[in-house]
């Protein structure tokens, strides 16, 4: 965990350093302070929910790869006679995927504008019958798996040879060094386990509240001034947040030298139960050292093979029997003299002391969890040492691959390979078009316009075309969305400077965007569009939920929608002929020299088609109580663009030349 | 490498019919790819898979904790508790943006069965309701945390060794294996059913063991370090009763007239474990039959006579009192003197905190609900005046039906009787070895007193039945007497004699370390991750494993999930 937020770190400090951060990045940014809408009164319970709307959860494509597994079919009544059958145990189902097409298409393969095509026309005829198909293949936000499989994109990665996202679960750790993360001690391989992959020096957490202990003296003056004078006596683990000390336990635990406190713990803390378990792993170790002694060495277990071998049997013949009788009984095992028995004289005696010493006495769950043998009192508490860390490089589970390798110093929070997610696909943001809307209360039957921003990371353009079923899934109460222009393109993430200095260069082919004097933003093209990325409208048109938190189920008023994000674009096929190509996608990391440094002006025999895709969700917000006067029939439902699979949008030609139009920040 | 690539994992059928005399490798899914390891057990008996240079992992997947840690070690080294925020999705903190809070609208989550636990848990015997997907991404973010938080050791070079409980649902095991086998990509799993390793932890080779696990109590004898499956016995009556008792009577303190909200939407499960852990505990036997006593006496209008005649014996003489009456006697007016302050957070109630100073005696109610009382008698509070639990109707008292334990729904004894049961059905060698080796252990049995508590009602029960008959003699009195009018006196020198030769038996017994047959004996054990880390930490040879797979539908209500018991014979394993 601590490595992901490292990631995002230096993703941010890069993207910072190298100035490619876009602007919209900015903006979200900003955003966040307006958009926590949260409910105040509820934070400090544990049901709520840390991240505010808007947000936007992506799929990690494991989650479509996996078998279905069929639970027990519960409605089949099975006879107590009748063995059961295959069915009603989990049996792994072959299972169609998720998206509706194909991933990730090669060039030779059926190209991305002509499925679409295809599709786009026969969605067009097809009506709503067809819909319950369509819903098959939605992904479900509300699934209970779907919370295993989303995540924010700063925790995702990418392999490039898969050209796939791989989440947390997709990946095989390996585990470059541990460390302390109090001292930042690096702890070598072969002393890990045996220290119980907990820092052996100085650094001890608090039992009760698990901040870092202090070692002072037990005659602690503070207004003494003397360095000799506190170097004095019996030393005791100071806890200085809730000030717990070593003193405290029962008996007191004191420790002579500041220094090397491990090994005077181990020392003055036996341990009962410690003492048990080897009193039971010395009676086995005994019993069983018989036992293997005399199968392999004595003559008695000899004789008794021996005695397999002819045929005498176990019975015995009648010269031979008191010898084997003996072995046998050597090898008997018996079981461990005086076992602990339950005595209830004692048991009692632990309810008399939680009586006396009251409740505040006893350990809590989770002090109790993080201690060894689970004590009932804080009396037997012990401080607990730091568990060590671990740097991890990670590997894509498939191919194998390094996707992220850490350097081995502790110190050094850089990575010698880092394939993040962020660098590879395009980050969806969502934000209001309207600063009225309020996220947390979504107006039933209000048309709510968002504007949902792709940026692209790569140094290609892309273009994007974005699925979403007509009808939010996985609820009985529907919400209407639309995404006004679900095809368009995304600007290569080309230097901001690029622009600039080479004045000679033709800039990138930018899709038209609307003529500004048209502010409506109820169009099928794209609402802005800027270097690197592009934002359009989605419409949200937020059923009329009842409010089902009386009724114990899950929320319902809860809307996110789910799209499905298709991102194609020519790449370099050969990575060694970046120099003639410059700006390839397996470039992107920005560990090479100056990527997009020079023009598109690459061998056009060695570029592929990439193309893959995924299911993202946006969390938008609650839907709030309806309002009088906004009804079902409200006209302002957006009628212009055939919903649920979007139709190919019109490409703008690629030549024309307009100027960028300033952002409107609504 | 290619053989195992874990993305060309075959799905073959989850498990073979023909198995019960099968002997498969130590993995115990048959899908699993056959390792380097597998033919040593076919082969040679001395090459042993469990005798290897680096120790193996050991983990136990209970209901409600996942255990894992190294072998040869006292403890595992962590514990991971279940808690809704696990089925959360990562980056939202919280439940992961499904569930609900009645009054702020929090997301929550779904909710399968209403009594709210099934988020605190990680699999249940009861799969109907269960998405196998959901327990396995659980299992799976389980296993990651363990493995980069606790163990910090990469998953491929350990060998594994799994507790399961008993009975244990032939979907997940196939599920579990499955998914380590995908992600973590162990060399080798090895099942082992946890009563022999508790047994194993408590330093005896029979015994017979009782688990008061989160969602139900197994029974299980063990004879010789084989476990006995088709004398098993569950209860319903286990830790998760307890900590839903507990909060039922805490609701039932607080909750004003006519609210009939349940009380997991008021409370949350973990701060009611956290209170029934810290502060529960179980009155002594005696005690309990005094509570009793004195509800019967109410029952019929009579005052209470606990300061009347609470020293004077059938003849009227005074009772001497003995170091450990008067011991008892203290702790008894200590106990009752004590108070608890409890904090609850009810975000639900107008307050956002609840607190609550309940008399210390109370807090030993839950246990007795949970453990002892019939199911039938109705939940009181904490704030009852006459006692906490409700006075009987005198037609119950009179029918016998308040005390009579054999009228309870099946799986729904209560836990003593189900132990008498258990013994009561197991071979008379089997149950002559585990009289005086009865192992208490799971999640309520650190209960203090609560183990002491269910052995003397046994004591009772069994005295009460006059032994280990099947048929329960109807009227003891009549058949006292009849036996004096039939039978012939045996003559004074015989009773002698006889006492003597049992004198002599008795002596013997303790000569030898053991207990006399016949005497109820609660033995302390360690735990069955602990009995694990001994077994994988001796370095056993020449082992042969053998499977015995026993299809049971042991409630009719639970048909559809058929179970598995797989058990490693461990006596074969140590002692062949």
């Amino acid at each position: 965990m601590d490595i992901s937020i490292g990631v995002l770190d230096c993703c941010i400090l890069e993207a910072l350093w190298h100035s490619r951060l876009p602007k919209s990045f900015n903006l979200i940014l900003e955003d966040r302070p307006q958009t926590r809408v949260g409910h105040p009164t509820s934070s400090n319970y544990h049901f709520t929910m840390s991240a505010s709307f808007p947000y936007i959860h992506i799929s990690c494509p494991c989650n479509e790869e996996r078998p279905q597994i069929m639970a027990v079919d519960s409605a089949r009544p099975l006879s107590p006679t009748k063995s059961p059958t295959k069915r009603d145990f989990a049996v792994p189902v072959p299972s169609t995927p998720l998206t509706p097409v194909k991933r990730r298409l090669f060039p030779g393969t059926s190209s991305f504008d002509g499925t679409v095509a295809t599709s786009g026309d026969a969605d067009g005829e097809r009506n709503d019958e067809e819909d319950d198909e369509d819903e098959e293949n939605n992904f479900d936000p509300h699934d209970q798996r779907a919370a295993f499989s989303l995540f924010p994109i700063e925790n995702l990665l990418y392999c490039e040879d898969c050209h796939q996202i791989r989440c947390p679960r997709c990946v095989t750790d390996e585990i470059v060094c541990w460390y302390c993360p109090s001292c930042l001690f690096e702890v070598p391989s072969s002393t890990v386990k045996s220290d119980g992959n907990r820092c052996t020096r100085n650094c001890y957490l608090c039992p009760i509240c698990t901040a870092l202990l202090v070692v002072i003296p037990v005659n602690h003056i503070p207004s003494s001034s003397s360095a000799a004078e506190q170097q004095q006596g019996p030393f005791n683990l100071f806890c200085s947040h809730c000030h717990w000390t070593t003193s405290d336990l029962s008996p007191p635990l004191q420790l002579e030298k500041p220094t090397s406190i491990s090994a005077q713990l181990a020392k003055v803390t036996p341990s009962a139960h410690d003492a048990e378990f080897n009193r039971l792993k010395q009676h086995y170790a005994q019993q069983l050292g018989n036992a293997q002694e005399d199968f392999t060495n004595s003559p008695a277990a000899l004789t008794r093979l021996m005695g397999l071998y002819t045929g005498l049997g176990a019975g015995g013949s009648g010269h031979a029997g008191g010898r084997k009788g003996r072995g046998v009984k050597k090898l008997e095992m018996k079981e461990i003299d005086r076992p602990r028995e339950v005595v209830e004289e004692r048991e009692m005696e632990i309810v008399e002391q939680m009586a006396k010493l009251g409740i505040h006495a006893t350990t809590n769950t989770k002090q109790r969890l993080n201690q060894p043998h689970e004590p009932r009192f804080l009396s037997e508490l012990r401080p607990t040492a730091v568990l060590l860390r671990t740097k991890r490089s990670k590997r894509c589970r498939a191919c194998r691959h390094i996707l992220v390798k850490p350097e081995s110093k502790v110190q050094t929070t850089r990575f010698r390979i880092r394939l993040v997610a962020l660098n590879y696909i395009p980050s969806l943001t969502i934000k209001r078009l309207d600063p009225s809307i309020q996220l947390s209360s979504l107006v039933p039957h209000k048309t709510h316009r968002f504007l949902l921003t792709v940026t692209n990371p790569l140094f290609d353009p892309i273009s994007v075309s974005l699925l979403t079923p007509r009808y939010t899934p996985g609820t009985d109460y529907p919400s209407r969305v639309t995404i006004l222009c679900p095809e368009f393109d995304v600007g290569a993430n080309t230097d901001v400077w690029d622009d600039a200095l080479m004045s000679t260069r033709t800039p990138a082919p930018v899709p038209t965007p609307p003529p500004q004097g048209n502010k409506d933003p109820r169009m099928a093209t794209v609402y802005e569009q800027k270097r690197n990325y592009t934002s359009v409208v989605i419409e949200v048109v937020p059923a009329e939920i009842p409010d089902t938190r009386v009724a114990r189920i899950r929320d319902e008023r809860l809307l996110e929608i789910p799209i499905f994000v298709r991102v194609e674009f020519e790449a370099e096929v050969d990575r060694e002929d970046e120099e003639g190509g410059g700006g390839g996608t397996s470039s992107t990391s920005g560990k090479h020299g100056a990527p997009g440094s020079s023009g598109g002006g690459g061998n056009p025999l060695g570029r592929e088609k990439v193309e893959y895709s995924y299911w993202c969700v946006v969390g938008v917000g609650r839907v709030g109580d309806p309002v009088e006067g906004v009804v079902a029939s409200e006209p302002n439902t957006p009628v212009r663009t055939p919903v649920a699979t979007p139709v190919k949008a019109p490409r703008t030609p690629g030549v024309s030349k307009t100027p960028l139009r300033q952002q409107v920040r609504a | 490498m290619s053989s195992r690539d874990p993305t060309k994992l075959a799905p073959t059928t989850p498990y073979r019919s023909s198995a019960a005399s099968h002997r498969t490798s130590l993995t115990a899914n048959p899908s699993t790819p056959q390792s380097r390891f597998s033919t040593s057990a076919f082969s040679s008996p001395g090459a042993s898979s469990l005798h290897q240079v680096d120790e193996p992992l050991i983990f136990e997947f209970g209901t409600r904790f996942f255990r894992a840690g190294f072998s040869n070690e006292s403890a595992p080294r962590c514990k991971i508790g279940i808690t809704p925020a696990m089925y959360g999705r990562e980056g939202l903190k919280g439940r992961g943006g499904t569930r609900t809070n009645r009054r702020t609208g929090e997301p929550a989550g779904p909710r399968i069965r209403n009594s709210g636990s099934e988020e605190w848990e990680l699999w249940l015997n009861d799969l109907r309701f269960k998405d196998l997907g959901v327990v396995e991404d659980l299992m799976e973010r389980v296993l990651r945390e363990a493995y980069n938080k606790y163990l910090l050791i990469e998953s491929k070079s350990k060998r594994l060794i799994i507790i399961i409980p008993p009975v244990f649902p032939l979907a997940l095991q196939n599920t579990l294996s499955q998914l380590l086998f995908l992600h973590f990509q162990p060399p080798t799993i090895t099942y082992l059913s946890s009563p022999v390793l508790s047994c194993l932890a408590a330093g005896l080779r029979s015994a017979l063991v009782v688990d008061i696990g989160w969602q139900e109590t197994t029974i299980t004898p063990v004879y010789e370090l084989r476990p006995l499956p088709a004398h098993i016995k569950f209860s319903s009556r286990g830790t998760r009763s307890l900590v839903e008792l507990f909060g039922q009577l805490l609701w039932n303190t607080i909750k004003p007239e006519g609210d009939d909200e349940s009380w997991w939407r008021i409370f949350n499960w973990a701060d009611v474990e956290d209170v029934s852990t810290r502060y529960g505990w179980c009155k002594s036997s005696a005690d309990a039959r005094e509570a009793a006593r004195q509800r019967a006496r109410q029952a019929f209008g009579l005052g209470s006579d606990k300061d009347a005649d609470g020293e004077v014996n059938e003849d009227g003489e005074k009772i001497r009192k003995t170091s450990a009456d008067i011991r008892a006697q203290r702790r008894r007016e200590t106990i009752e003197g004590a108070q608890v302050d409890v904090t609850f957070k009810t975000p639900l109630l107008r307050e956002s905190t609840t607190a609550l100073t309940l008399p210390f005696e109370a807090m030993s109610i839950a246990a007795e609900y949970a453990f002892f009382l019939p199911s039938w008698i109705n939940v009181e509070s904490f704030k009852t005046e006459e006692g906490y639990i409700p006075i009987p109707s005198v037609e119950d008292l009179m029918d016998g039906c308040q005390s009579r334990v054999e009228y309870e729904d099946e799986s729904e004894y209560a836990l003593p009787y189900l132990v008498f049961l258990t013994l009561l059905n197991c071979p008379v060698d089997v149950r002559a070895v585990c009289i005086p080796r009865i192992i208490i252990t799971g999640g309520a049995a650190n209960m203090p007193g609560l183990k002491a508590r269910i052995l003397s009602d046994l004591k009772e029960l069994v005295e009460e039945r006059g032994g280990w008959n099947i048929v329960k003699k109807r009227n003891t009195m009549g058949d006292d007497r009849r036996r004096e009018l039939v039978e012939k006196k045996p003559k004074k020198v015989e009773v002698e004699l006889l006492q003597s030769e049992k004198d002599d038996l008795r002596i013997k017994y303790a000569k030898l370390g053991g207990v006399a047959p016949g005497t109820i004996r609660g033995v302390e054990t360690m735990g069955a991750w602990a009995g694990g880390s001994i077994l994988s930490g001796a370095r056993i040879k020449g082992s042969v494993e053998r499977y015995t797979i026993y299809m049971i539908s042991r409630n009719p209500k639970w048909l559809s999930s058929a179970k598995i018991i797989i058990f490693m014979n461990l006596a074969d394993t140590i002692f062949c």
